[in-house]
């Protein structure tokens, strides 16, 4: 029926998934993803990932499309018999419940023999190195530990899809490193797929294959990581991925910040600016210079460089701004 | 852009082979979800319907049949007839002892709030148990203490002897249960100011003045008009001390329709035109009561964090005032209390004895009353422990619902707080009207009994029970689904555990306002059925203070045992 149950085909693929609520409505989304392949969907706040998410779970009902998993129509199903596992933003861990607890708490839901929920935790306890930990309860751990169970317990019932929103947000940069290895090798080797949300580029960028983008509910672009940076496709798109767009005669461009240079003023092919800020960064001098409007309007900001620290620019010098490489973006 | 349309022109192509199937399957999990929301709402809405809501419209149906809603429903109050001088009287008085009411409440009741909600200190959680004690004490025994306390025989009595009837009477017994929560909701309100903000004010150089202003001022004020307001609706149509303490030139409306409902009087369909005046009546301050609280947050909030609190220092006149203000109101609710207990052994002839306890399961007070004490008892008991299971099934199932955001939920929550609306002689009058000659009848009776003190429980319940389940993580019962537990599974494993302080905090409160409950079981009640609330208005009306005043004395410390019961482990009723 679809390709999502022949072997070696996609093991998760979403067609056509639609929500709708007052005021607010998502989709159609499509697409699909590999064995060990991480989507990353990423967004302003409002866009609608959360929601992605919690359709993808079963928790919130979709108006409309599919989802399979493993061939497996997991669209119709209930949330507790999706075989999903999912960290939330707020990590949602039982407060009642110690760690133990909480990570046999999907093994029991799935009612496995009480000696393999026992195995299963223990497994985990060693895992994600919790064994010390395992009769605190959520109150008493640190916010790294926290998410360490978070995960952990996602993983308990051995989900074939797990999603995450944005659970490493409030984490500090050496957690959030840590746990992003971790979340890449766990996809890898158990060969899952996983669908990542965040409104933070980098966070995002690093864990993912793949990226999707949402804007006030509609799914604008779904592609491998390497060929949307490449291609944007959209001035949305180019502006998140912090490339410099802006407008070239009767369409947009983009060009990326390491592709865009501080040159003198009239420079020929350059564009005329004002420095806005000046920031040092070893060799190179990264520059956000206000191109200076050719017709009456709001200024826009691109960041340049200028490479060599020995003569640095001054905020409010007249400089030229030299685009090495141009994107064509296609019509909104 | 080409590629996205192409892809969206495939994906539709290919949906379009497949719509059926898929809006099939979300079809049927939507309204498996569905059927669910509506098998766990259905108890709630059948129990308001058949209990609540169609007693009352059948009720006040009957009473537009028989006046209208013009002239002739006018005359019930205004016109020249004896029967409306009288109504008109009693409505007079309802307005007087709830607005004197009100207003003393609200002067005294604030300066406490605020001592209460600005000072951190010893004792300030046993402080605040301590003002619930009026609030859950059956309203009876505080007339009984008032009479005891300041009546003609009391040893007070020649030199207070005018608190002890009349008006004054009325309004001291009103502030007695209402000037504690006037101070409950100030505190409640005031711990909804955001400590940050006031942390803001005061590193920007605001000193008292400024943080009252702009920080917890506002909220006090509406947590004290809501107060005022809720003094105001329960002294209007308050029963037991005008009952009991007025005689008829202070009867209020509430007592007028009961004297015309279920005495020798028997003037039903005129008591139901005078219960929708006072529903029509109580509309107002009811919706503006209810519009208030939640401006203070009182109502529809979230569990409140912790407030910033002050240690106190006596020597600024402000807090010393404060002090003075609750200090007081503690001597008054521990003198009123102390007084029922000690007065129980004051015999009728002077002397001290305990020969009005003795005499509570005497054969001539059985046979006086027409049922033994124990039996009493044992139906208060019964009444109350089912009022309480009903109240705690039906808050459960709306929680259940609560938590997930869907259309009607509001709505059924709405539905919940109409009894508010009905004042209990009123919902009695209305249910005895509709189930008379089917429940109304002895086997059944009891129903009608457990009933309504379940639906007079049930919004201060509810409105518990909410608030702690708003103070819940959005994302637990979702996290406990994605983990492989059904929906009504992990709302029992995840949710109810850590409601359960709220839920026993309710169960406990139901229980207790059951067991005091006066004016809606004395409505429906036949001997067989009396409870000590009843049976204690038998005795005072009957002129046997003696064991009256040992069942009072009784009532306050089965509710004790409540409060006991309630604060252990740190339930609270949330305000």
């Amino acid at each position: 029926m679809s390709a999502s149950s022949e072997p070696g085909g996609p093991v998760l693929r979403v067609e056509g998934l639609r929500y709708a609520s007052e005021g607010f409505q998502l989709g159609p989304v499509d697409f699909q993803l590999d064995r060990g392949e991480i989507l990353g969907v990423f967004g302003p706040n409002g866009a609608g990932k959360s929601t992605l998410l919690r359709l993808l779970a079963g928790l919130e009902p979709a108006v409309g499309g599919r989802i399979w998993l493993d061939g497996r129509e997991i669209g119709i199903l209930p949330s507790h018999r999706r075989g999903v596992g999912m960290v939330f933003q707020d990590l949602a861990l039982f407060p009642q419940l110690s760690v133990w607890e909480n990570l046999a708490y999907g093994p029991r839901a799935h009612r496995w023999p009480e000696a393999e929920v026992s195995t299963r935790v223990e497994e985990l306890l060693r895992d994600f190195r919790l064994g010390p930990l395992a009769d605190r309860i959520p109150a008493n751990l640190s916010g790294g530990e926290q998410q360490r169970v978070a995960l952990a317990r996602a993983l308990g019932p051995r989900p074939r899809l797990l999603l995450f929103d944005e659970p490493l947000s409030s984490a500090d940069r050496e957690i959030r490193q840590a746990l992003q290895s971790e979340v890449r090798g766990i996809v890898a080797s158990n060969g899952l797929v996983a669908v990542y949300v965040t409104h933070d580029l980098d966070e995002g960028a690093a864990l993912a294959a793949r990226m999707a983008f949402l804007r006030e509910g509609r799914w604008i672009a779904e592609g491998p990581t390497d060929r949307i940076r490449r291609s944007p496709r959209s001035r949305f798109v180019a502006g998140f991925l912090g490339l410099n767009v802006r407008a070239v005669g009767g369409g947009w461009v983009a060009t990326d910040p390491s592709r865009t240079e501080v040159v003198s003023r009239g420079d020929p092919g350059s564009v005329p600016g004002i420095i806005r800020d000046v920031r040092p960064d070893g060799e190179l001098v990264r520059v956000n210079v206000a191109l200076v409007p050719s017709v009456p309007g709001p200024e826009r900001l691109v960041e340049a460089l200028r490479w060599g620290a020995d003569s640095l620019p001054r905020v409010g010098d007249t400089v030229g701004v030299r685009f090495r490489e141009e994107i064509p973006l296609p019509e909104e | 852009m080409a590629v996205r349309r192409e892809l969206l022109e495939q994906t539709r192509g290919e949906s379009a082979l497949t719509t059926g199937s898929s809006d099939v399957g979300s079809g049927l999990l939507s309204l498996g979800g569905r059927i669910g929301d509506f098998v766990a709402e259905l108890p709630l809405a059948l129990f308001v319907l058949l209990f609540v809501a169609v007693p009352a419209a059948v009720l006040f149906a009957g009473a537009v049949e028989r006046f209208g809603l013009g002239s002739g429903f006018v005359a019930l109050i205004w016109g020249p007839s004896l029967g409306s001088q009288v109504a008109r009287r009693a409505l007079e008085n309802s307005l007087l002892q709830g607005g004197l009411s009100a207003g003393i409440a609200v002067a005294w009741g604030y300066p406490c709030g605020v001592f209460l909600g600005r000072h951190g200190f010893r004792g300030r959680d046993l402080l605040y148990s301590f003002l619930l004690i009026p609030f859950l004490l059956p309203p009876l025994v505080v007339v009984l203490g008032i009479d005891e306390l300041f009546g003609g025989s009391s040893p007070l009595g020649p030199g207070f002897g005018a608190l002890g009837h009349g008006l004054a009477a009325i309004v001291l017994a009103n502030v007695f249960y209402n000037a504690s929560i006037v101070a409950l909701f100030t505190s409640a309100a005031i711990a909804n100011a955001s400590p940050r903000l006031e942390d803001a004010v005061t590193t920007l150089g605001g000193g008292g003045w400024r943080r009252f202003r702009d920080v917890w001022g506002r909220g006090s004020l509406l947590g004290a008009a809501s107060g005022g307001l809720l003094t105001f609706l329960l002294s209007f149509v308050g029963f037991a001390a005008p009952l009991l303490l007025g005689g008829p030139s202070n009867y209020t409306i509430e007592v007028w329709i009961y004297t015309l409902a279920r005495t020798v009087y028997a003037a039903p369909t005129l008591a139901a035109g005078l219960a929708l005046w006072t529903v029509a009546l109580l509309c107002l301050p009811a919706f503006l009561y209810l519009a208030v609280a939640r401006r203070a947050r009182l109502i529809g909030g979230r569990e409140r964090g912790t407030p910033r609190l002050y240690s106190l220092n006596w020597r600024r006149p402000g807090t010393a005032a404060l002090g003075a203000a609750m200090v007081a109101l503690v001597v008054f609710v521990g003198a009123m209390l102390g007084a029922v207990l000690l007065l129980s052994f004051h015999l009728v002839n002077g002397s001290w004895g305990v020969q009005n306890w003795s005499a509570l399961f005497a054969a001539r007070t059985t046979g006086a009353i027409g049922i033994p004490t124990g039996q009493a008892l044992v139906n208060t008991l019964f009444f109350a422990g089912a009022a309480a299971t009903v109240v705690v099934t039906l808050v459960l199932l709306v929680a259940y619902v609560s938590t997930r955001p869907r259309r009607g939920v509001g709505i059924l929550e709405g539905f919940a707080f109409l009894p508010v609306l009905l004042s209990p002689v009123i919902l009695a009058f209305a249910l005895r009207n509709f189930w008379g000659s089917t429940l109304g009848i002895p086997p059944f009776l009891w129903t009608l009994i457990v009933a309504s003190q379940a639906a007079l429980a049930l919004p201060f319940v509810l409105q518990s029970v909410r608030t702690s389940l708003r103070g819940l993580p959005s994302n637990l019962r979702g996290a406990a689904q994605t983990l492989g537990a059904s929906a009504w599974k992990a709302f029992w494993q995840i949710d109810v555990p850590l409601l359960r302080p709220a839920i026993v905090a309710g169960a406990t409160f139901a229980f207790a306002l059951g067991l005091g409950e006066f004016a809606a079981t004395n409505f429906l009640y036949i001997p067989t059925y009396a409870t000590l609330v009843v049976e204690a208005y038998l005795l005072e009306t009957l002129r046997l203070p003696g064991p009256a005043s040992a069942l009072a004395a009784l009532l306050v410390l089965v509710s004790g045992v409540a409060l006991f019961l309630l604060i252990r482990g740190g339930n609270r009723v949330r305000f």
